[in-house]
Order: structure tokens, then sequence, then C-alpha cells
């Protein structure tokens, strides 16, 4: 008896085991083809609808398998899975690149986007209601870091506002919207009509980003932000044209900036390696630079 | 007997399903630690 006791405590330890194996694999296939999905097209709900399906679905047909032998599939399912996990793993960084759908929402009716943060979306390929409802907690994580305002997306819960929307229904701020009565979701942004964007990667390049912080005038805050729209190499910023500039400094809050301290000319000498002193110069000197001025 | 085993097979169902259900919650997706 005790035996037995001790066999089906083990053989509910393995289906345990199995089962949370099983889930966090679900979840990172799932979760990466998620962010596939919201990436690329599908501005409908159906991207939503998705969630509570899938997860469920493989659960029954794996069961009956474990019913027979248990013990012998707990060695062979996590092998079998490796190679899944493998393809998984290099899709959300592709998902990241795909090209924003062309139906495009007025995400100012969600209450905590503004112009600003509208465009900064915008840039990184959400445009639609239905792409900020399909967010799990860990991409509202990133985005909230990305658009450099970490847990603002959780605290004004912009994922229920959007699922509210991408059904066509409207909120009490989106009311209040339409009615004009709130002035920072009026019309186009200002930010968006000054300069223009300049190309921007939408994930840090493989072979490393460079220290921006190298460039007089940028600290580590601007660095971030750079980061956070995009901007990891010195050429990137060294080709920037005097509307890229203007962009770029009014989505900064330093409008002006980059043209004043010639980031440009500082990144093209950066990147070509000209200039080696500055590559080896500290942030310490760049700091002490700063304050001279 | 027979009742025995579909009890134990129920139970490595629930199991299976708590199992699941922890591995899907506790799992932090590869883009949130980037």
């Amino acid at each position: 008896m005790t035996m037995f006791i001790i066999q089906a405590a083990l053989l509910f330890a393995i289906a345990f085991f199995l089962g949370c194996i099983i889930g966090s694999l679900l979840k990172r296939m799932f979760g990466a083809e998620k962010m596939s999905a919201t990436a690329e097209t599908a501005p409908s709900s159906s991207v939503a609808e998705k969630r509570p399906v899938e997860p469920s679905k493989p659960e029954p047909k794996k069961s009956p398998a474990e019913k027979e032998e248990p013990v012998e599939k707990t060695i062979e399912k996590p092998a079998a899975k490796k190679p899944a996990k493998a393809v998984s793993k290099s899709k959300p960084a592709k998902a990241k690149t795909a090209s924003a759908p062309k139906v495009q929402d007025d995400l100012k009716r969600i209450k905590g986007i503004g112009p600003q943060n509208e465009s900064r979306l915008k840039s990184i390929g959400v445009t639609t209601y239905a792409q900020i409802a399909a967010w799990s907690k860990g991409e509202q994580k990133e985005i909230g870091e990305r658009l450099s305002f970490p847990g603002r997306i959780e605290r004004e819960d912009w994922v229920k506002q959007a699922k509210v929307l991408a059904k066509g229904g409207d909120t009490e701020f989106a009311k209040r919207v339409d009615k004009g009565d709130v002035d920072s979701s009026k019309g186009e942004a200002k930010s968006v009509s000054t300069g223009k964007q300049p190309p921007v990667m939408n994930t840090a390049p493989d072979t490393g980003a460079d220290d921006l912080t190298q460039i007089d005038g940028v600290g580590n805050a601007l660095e971030k932000k750079l980061n956070a729209i995009g901007i990891y190499k010195f050429d990137q910023i060294a080709n920037w044209t005097a509307e890229h500039q203007e962009w770029i400094g009014h989505e900064l809050g330093f409008s002006g900036r980059p043209e004043r301290e010639n980031w440009v000319g500082e990144a093209k000498a950066l990147a070509s390696g000209k200039l080696a002193k500055a590559t080896a110069k500290s942030k310490r000197g760049a700091i002490t630079a700063k304050r001279k001025k | 007997m027979f009742y025995l085993i579909e009890q134990l097979f129920l139970l490595l169902l629930i199991a299976f399903v708590i199992g699941l259900f922890v591995g899907w919650t506790t799992h932090q997706t590869d883009n949130t630690q980037q």
C-alpha cells in the first residue's frame, strides 16, 4: 500500500513537472506568436481572441498520451521540445522588424497616450487598438521602458482601454477626446509635424550599440532616450539631415540641441574612427566637458 | 481496482493541469528580458 502511495505521489509530481514544462513552452511559443501577430497585421480583435483558445488546445491531446506511460514520456518530451524552443527564440526579433499594419487608429483616445507617445508607438509599429489590446504583461513592461515611462502602461491600463476601443466601444476618456475636451489629444501632434523621423532600428544591433555618451551633449539619460527611439549607432546619427535633427531634438525635448552641439559632426568622426581621442574618451571626460559649457 | 486507477488518472490529470497553469504563469517570455 505504501508503495502504491509513493508511486502515485511520484506520478503526480511527474505530471506536475511535465505540465510546468509544457506550460512554459506554450507560453514562450504563444508569446512569440502573439508578438508577430501584433506587429504584422490583424487590426481586428481576432488577435485578442486567440489567447484563451490556444493554451487549452494542446492540453487534452497530451493528457491521454501521458496517461499510458507517464514516466517514459517525461524523458522523451523535453528532448522533442528543444527544437521548438530554438525556433521560437528567433521570433520576437522578427516580429519587431515587421512593418506596421496599414489601418491606423487614433491612439490618443487612450488615456495616457498623448501626441508624443503616439508618435513613439507608431515608430515601433504600434498603430491599432488591437495591437495594444493583445500586449502581455511582459510586453507592457518592455514597451513602457522603451517609451521612457516604466510602469505607466500598467498603471493607466492601456490594454483594458484598448480592448474596449478595439471592439468599437467607447471609454469615458475616449468620449471626452471625441468632444474635444482633452487638449493634449487634440488633432495631430505638433512634434510629429516638426522635422522628419530618421531611419531607426527597432532593436539593438547584434554587433552591440555604440556608446552614444561619447558625443558631447549626450549624457546617459539622452542615450537612453535615443535608444528608446531606435538610435544605437554613430553612423545613424552621422546620416541625419537637418530635418532629422529637428525631429530628434523635438522628441528628446531639447529642440535645436543636436544642431547646436553638432552631434552629426561628432558622430561622423566617431563612426569613421577619425576621432580616436573621443573614442577613448571616458564618460567622465564627457561629463567634465559638459560642465565647462 | 478499476476505480482506483481511474482516481489516479484523474489525479494525474489535475496535477498536469496545475503544472500547465504554473508553467504558464511563471514563465517569462524572452522579449521581456531584452
